[in-house]
């Protein structure tokens, strides 16, 4: 392989173009700095967010195979993105807060970890974001929301599906409100309002969704920021002490091999590829990988369990309406995390927009029916299906982790091996709100109901922050505790997962890592 | 190699989105490229690119009785177009079930179990079989009764061909139509696709 040495220098060097690396190249830029940004996928753009399930597939992951074992594998390929924007292009973008109660488990619940800071750390952060990127919602009628600025723009409307499942809510004393979405109900600095066409998936070309590539990614190019796309970064490179990151190595399309040096390095590469850049990069200094002297890389793998509630009413739903994500929530279950046999909280993400193929589709849910009966069903079922997703928390566990196979890719780098198990807690956990489900489509007059498997919603961990650095691997800051200017972005750095949706909260967090950056140099 | 914008294109003709479109396909013939849906491949008998003609009856054969229409509506081509693909642009929805690339070796694998327990049970290939016994054997890999079966479990790729014939079928706008799903594209796909005849001209 033919070694290149490019000796470029820039001033903040990105790995990874997704939400928490194009937020952090947007402010550096801004303040001053030169950035460039590294990005393992090919460049896309809001014209190639064709309305397609099948075409959103080039969306997800298409790097380097992860292995993936346990009994609750973790979804990559599903959950990863790949290109310009990564996961935030294709995500359904449900931005809600970590409550009070996700933040100490530890202390408070003995089980998992702490996080090294706060809600009251969080909430400012959270409100810039939100007057930044642009949410809708009804704060208060979220009775469950933690303190925090009124959103920004009014809540998305509720449609016929919405309404049918929210009566079954209703009707068992269950609250539902509008679901926060980072989606344009009115137009929002420039971007154009929701059509409501339910495409969310497959990337929204017109800039109602607040994705990267009209969100942060815009304000970094302005800035003068430079992307190569394509470059697939293998290690982090370190001065003699072991104690400053200069930069990083990586290979191109070509395969081709370049080093790149910056005063401050950020991996924002997802939870998977960040751990096993990580674990990649030993030295002399760094014998089991950078940032590892506490043997927690890769550790604290989490997803959200997931599982649909799915069925068919007599009212016609009109389900191929709304946003992907849903349109109504229920976080009556948040509160209590020790459920007894069960553990966690969890929440209701009600009446997704649905199509009639790919995984969420209509068709994918009943596999049981083919032949003569399929066609039938997908008729009645495109006027009258519903559907809402259980989205419940982990148990940050320490054996959950991501190492380096004995395999290699294409590249001779070795493959991430992820390994991620639920314990019995959390499969109760999974069973309990499952069923709760079912009683729910019942009370609201579900003709035939029936569930999914249960699956890996987002990726977490794997480079979790906090406050001691033999247990940790970054500080509060996301900077690793063993370098001094090597900075993690993005839900690797998540020590435990709550039980909602994590971007709002990346983006959070990447606003003040880049505020700890530029204060730092 | 640096770029410093991303360009915004969402006025899409006909033909552009052909070009993009997750379901049209690049053919050459006599040195043109030729842009097909995997129906109008179907129907224009475009030669295969991975999969040998026994793969292909197996494949037709098996998918039309699990979803109905998705011979005509160019499963083979499909599913043959997507495996010859580098992996990161495969369009398989196998890419979500964990699949690892290349995909072409869980396919043919499948496809010559399917062959088997065909010639196993009736003596002949599926083309050759009746609606009953074709019935038969898709039952049974529904629910993993067949015996001796040498790749992934059948009622795997019962579900993986099953969602396959599902995108071609119902994955596109006037499948969705077809069952009362308005499509409401962002990027409209055109309102017919174009035939090979048509593009021919």
């Amino acid at each position: 392989m033919e070694s290149i040495s490019l000796q470029d220098k820039f001033d903040v060097l990105i790995v990874g173009a997704g939400a928490a690396g194009s937020l952090i190249a947007a402010k550096a830029v801004q303040g001053g700095k030169s950035v460039l940004i590294l990005e393992a996928g090919p460049e896309r753009k809001l014209g190639d967010l064709e309305s397609s399930q099948i075409s959103a597939r080039k969306l997800k992951w298409g790097g380097a195979p992860v292995e993936e074992s346990g009994n609750h594998k973790i979804g990559n390929s599903f959950n990863s993105g790949y290109g310009t924007g990564g996961s935030a292009l294709h995500h359904y973008a449900v931005w809600l807060r970590l409550h009070e109660n996700d933040f100490n488990l530890a202390t408070e619940q003995g089980v998992g970890l702490d996080w090294p800071i706060n809600y009251k750390d969080l909430m400012p952060y959270y409100d810039r974001i939100q007057a930044e990127a642009g949410i809708s919602g009804d704060a208060k009628a979220e009775k469950w929301r933690p303190q925090g600025a009124a959103y920004p723009m009014p809540a998305l409307p509720v449609f016929a599906q919405g309404q049918v499942i929210a009566k079954g809510f209703n009707k068992l004393g269950m609250a539902v409100s509008p679901l926060p979405l980072a989606i344009n109900s009115q137009p929002f600095k420039g971007r154009s309002s929701c059509l409501y066409d339910g495409w969310c998936d497959a990337g929204c070309p017109i800039g109602a969704l607040a994705n990267p590539l009209v969100t942060y990614l815009p304000q970094a190019f302005a800035g003068g920021a430079s992307i190569r796309h394509n470059s697939t970064v293998s290690r982090v490179l370190h001065d003699a002490s072991g104690r400053k990151a200069t930069g990083v190595e990586y290979f191109d399309a070509d395969g081709a091999v370049h080093q790149v040096l910056a005063e401050q390095v950020v991996l924002s590469a997802f939870a998977v590829q960040n751990a096993r850049i990580l674990l990649n990069s030993k030295s002399t200094k760094h014998p089991a990988g950078m940032a590892n002297s506490s043997d927690k890389v890769g550790r604290y793998l989490m997803t959200h369990p997931a599982q649909l509630v799915l069925g068919l009413f007599d009212q016609q739903t009109d389900c191929h309406l709304g946003a992907t994500g849903g349109q109504l929530l229920c976080q009556d279950d948040y509160a209590n995390k020790d459920k007894g046999e069960a553990f966690g909280s969890y929440q209701w993400l009600i009446a997704n927009a649905t199509k009639p193929n790919d995984l969420l589709g209509i068709a994918t849910g009943r596999a049981d029916i083919y032949g003569a009966a399929l066609d039938p069903f997908m008729r009645k079922a495109a006027k009258h299906f519903g559907q809402m997703n259980f989205v419940g928390e982990d148990i940050p566990l320490e054996d959950n982790r991501i190492t380096l196979s004995e395999r290699s890719d294409q590249f001779g780098l070795p493959l991430a091996a992820t390994h991620h198990s639920i314990n019995e807690r959390t499969r109760a956990l999974v069973t309990e709100g499952v069923n709760k489900g079912v009683e729910v489509f019942k009370a609201a007059g579900a003709t035939e109901t029936w569930t999914g498997p249960t699956v890996a919603m987002h990726l977490m961990g794997g480079t979790v922050m906090g406050a001691d650095a033999k247990e940790s691997v970054c500080d509060q800051y996301g900077r690793c505790h063993d370098l001094d200017n090597l900075y993690i972005a993005g839900p690797g750095l998540f020590p435990s997962s709550g039980a909602v949706n994590p971007t709002f909260t990346v983006h959070a967090l990447a606003l003040r890592t880049v505020e700890k950056m530029l204060a730092a140099s | 190699m640096n770029s410093n914008k991303t360009s915004d294109a969402t006025d899409t003709t006909r033909r552009s989105f052909l070009k993009t479109s997750a379901m049209a396909m690049t053919y050459m013939v006599g040195g043109k490229a030729l842009l097909l849906t995997p129906a109008a491949a179907h129907a224009a008998q475009m030669p295969m690119k991975v999969l040998s003609a026994l793969e292909v009856t197996t494949l037709e054969t098996l998918c039309e009785a699990i979803v109905p229409g998705s011979r005509s509506a160019g499963i083979a081509a499909f599913v043959d177009y997507q495996l010859a693909e580098k992996p990161h642009n495969a369009l398989l929805m196998g890419r979500y079930l964990g699949l690892e690339p290349p995909f072409a070796p869980f396919y043919q694998q499948g496809l010559a179990a399917a062959h088997q327990a065909a010639l196993t049970q009736f003596d002949r290939p599926w083309s050759q079989l009746t609606e009953s016994q074709i019935k038969s054997l898709v039952d049974q890999m529904f629910t993993d009764a067949i015996a001796n079966w040498s790749a992934a479990p059948a009622s795997f790729l019962f579900f993986v061909w099953r969602a396959d014939a599902c995108d071609v079928v119902y994955g596109t706008q006037s499948g969705s139509e077809t069952i009362g799903m308005p499509y409401m594209a962002h990027i409209a796909p055109s309102d017919k696709w174009l035939s090979a005849k048509e593009l021919q001209k």
